[in-house]
């Protein structure tokens, strides 16, 4: 009798458990192409930061896109859809990747616009072999007194010692350029350290503005105002060298240095990138990422579709012998 | 914020005093090292609508002492498990999970014919849950911390199986108070409570366990846990235990998108008596 009363006990116990766990857990649904089409349209409804700044209506986007898709349709042809909704946001931190085909699926920022970058020009014109490097950083003594430094890439991680010893060294120049043409970004940790050697006191930069919850309403802002280096700090004239795939972090390095009255920016229309990045895997293994956030310069500039420099300069393609941006840039710190 | 984490704190200091106060009288001090084996549940809604589940080999050491009017334990349990989705293969989640407790239970006079020995008492728990999926980039890991003060009771009665006198245990404990925060926000790889402060930037943003997390009660976090043991005498004092434990979280930082996570465990234990005054 006793035994039966624990029996029961135990039931009930594991019934118990078993139901108010199914309470909690939402229903899963079937890797459908058009389950798939909808979690990829919800995502980037309730995710996606900058809808109004690109001027994208994301309702619209599903009305023409939705019939496109049922179950019948191949993988590819759904991939296909969901890869032009990808790049009708001109954004190149947002991607849709197969893994398992290998495919991607990403707005392409270099489209029309001019490389105005030439490494060979560079290295064989101005560094004739007397640069020195230095962690992530290429760095040479040019004419007339000036410091050229090269940062192509924010991957690798940037150290506050190696700012302080290459300023320490171009202590006594007129002038640097910093040349981050062609870097399409990486750690923005690192852009807020390289920034913070060029000013010595507190910068407003801007905010960025974060999508909080799955309203249309639903951001806050985070206010950044740069701190200054604790180290080594160079305050001179400085000409800092883009082009359109200066992206991602070297757009963070863009806009914090760009309320500091000793920079001029020079060269091409730069490529945007201003938002921080999530990423996740749809139902079917897809992979995909978004901006989940957009940065507002202290001018009140939206940023992600690229912003011109102070003084716009292109590459000449027929002289392969003279780098026009980096000349203009000798012209404004001599 | 910190005021409440400074009661809760007082709150587990209090809890330690209980125990230190009841060792004066203590029967039987023990230790206990405990293995399992069960399956793991989870869902993160914001982020996507599938179920993972895997198998879970928990550990646990703990140290307990056993009064005639009391059963005072402290223990450290360390759970991970592989988890993936029955909906696609490519999707999966290493989940890894520390948590340290103390708990105090009161025996009370209460008897009833099924039950013959009732305890209550309190619980405080520290959790720190790691799950981690290699393929993505910034949101590749997210950590879950909460520290929960919970109700807990606990019956017992003897049976006899096997033929042995085995105590059988029911323990059920639901948290009444929270501390939680959750590195990742509704959608970036930062804690949500940061972000809607707008103190985020990318100089010089850290946080510590402490910072940015939100002080909640059973309005937006649920901890539950559900025990049934079965307690076999053996050799000079010690003991072996049978249990079925029985977990839950469910957790929304944002309205509507929860994380709910299960386990369900089946583990043997063994009792090491320390002392007998």
């Amino acid at each position: 009798m006793k035994n039966r009363y624990i029996i029961i006990l135990a039931g009930v116990l594991a019934i118990w458990s078993t139901a108010c766990e199914e309470i909690a857990f939402e229903p899963q649904p079937e890797a459908t192409n058009v389950q798939v089409y909808e979690e990829f349209w919800r995502v980037f409804s309730d995710k996606y930061a900058m809808f109004e700044a690109k001027g994208v209506n994301w309702q619209n986007t599903y009305n023409v896109t939705r019939n496109l898709v049922d179950n019948t349709i191949s993988e590819d042809s759904l991939f296909s859809v969901l890869g032009s909704m990808t790049v009708s946001l001109r954004d190149a931190h947002t991607a849709l990747i197969d893994p398992v085909n290998g495919t991607e699926s990403v707005f392409d920022i270099q489209e029309g616009f001019p490389e105005n970058l030439d490494e060979e020009l560079i290295s064989r014109e101005y560094l004739k072999g007397t640069e020195k490097t230095l962690g992530g950083f290429v760095y040479a003594m040019l004419p007339d007194n000036i410091g050229y430094i090269v940062f192509r890439d924010f991957q690798s991680v940037v150290l506050d010692e190696e700012l302080d010893q290459i300023l320490t060294e171009f202590k006594d120049t007129k002038g640097i350029i910093l040349d981050v043409r062609g870097n399409t970004g990486g750690d923005p940790f690192g852009a807020g350290k390289i920034a913070s050697h060029f000013t010595e006191q507190e910068v407003f930069a801007g905010f960025e503005r974060f999508k909080t919850g799955p309203g249309a309403t639903d951001f806050a802002d985070s206010p950044f105002t740069l701190l200054p280096t604790t180290g080594v700090a160079y305050t001179k004239p400085m000409a800092v060298l883009t082009n359109r795939l200066c992206y991602s972090a070297t757009t963070t390095l863009l806009y914090l240095m760009d309320p500091m009255l000793n920079v001029t920016f020079i060269g091409g229309r730069t490529g945007g990138g201003s938002g921080s990045v999530a990423d996740g895997q749809l139902i079917n293994g897809w992979y995909y990422s978004l901006s989940v956030s957009e940065f507002i310069d202290a001018r009140g500039r939206h940023l992600d579709d690229g912003v011109d420099p102070d003084i716009l300069v292109d590459l000449d393609p027929d002289n392969t012998n003279r780098d026009e941006i980096i000349e203009r840039a000798l012209l404004e710190l001599n | 914020m910190t005021r409440s984490i400074l009661w809760l704190w007082g709150l587990l200091l209090l809890g330690q005093g209980l125990i230190a106060q009841e060792n004066e009288n203590a029967k039987t001090g023990f230790w206990e090292l405990r293995l399992g084996i069960g399956v793991d549940r989870f869902q993160d809604s914001k982020n996507s609508p599938l179920k993972l589940s895997g198998t879970d080999v928990p550990i646990g050491i703990y140290r307990g002492r056993i009064t005639d009017k009391s059963i005072s334990t402290g223990g450290l349990e360390i759970r991970s498990s592989e988890l993936s989705t029955s909906v696609n293969e490519q999707v999966t989640l290493s989940n890894g999970e520390v948590n340290l407790h103390f708990e105090y239970l009161r025996k009370l006079s209460a008897q009833t014919s099924l039950f013959d020995t009732w305890y209550l008492g309190g619980r405080v728990d520290f959790r720190r849950q790691n799950l981690e999926n290699e393929l993505l980039g910034n949101n590749s890991v997210n950590v879950f911390f909460n520290t929960s003060l919970s109700v807990v009771n606990r019956v017992e009665r003897t049976v006899r199986t096997l033929g042995k006198d085995a105590r059988l245990s029911y323990t059920l404990s639901l948290s009444l108070l929270n501390y939680v925060k959750e590195d990742n926000s509704f959608s970036f790889a930062a804690p949500q409570q940061a972000l809607e402060d707008g103190v985020y930037n990318t100089q010089d943003f850290e946080h510590s366990l402490f910072e940015y997390g939100e002080v909640t009660s059973l309005n937006s976090f649920i901890q539950l846990r559900s025990r049934l043991a079965l307690h076999f005498p053996a050799k000079r004092r010690s003991s072996w235990e049978l249990a079925y434990e029985w977990q839950f979280r469910n957790y929304a930082q944002v309205d509507q998108l929860g994380i709910a996570s299960a386990s369900h465990n089946l583990s043997i234990s063994y009792h090491l008596p320390k002392k007998k005054n």
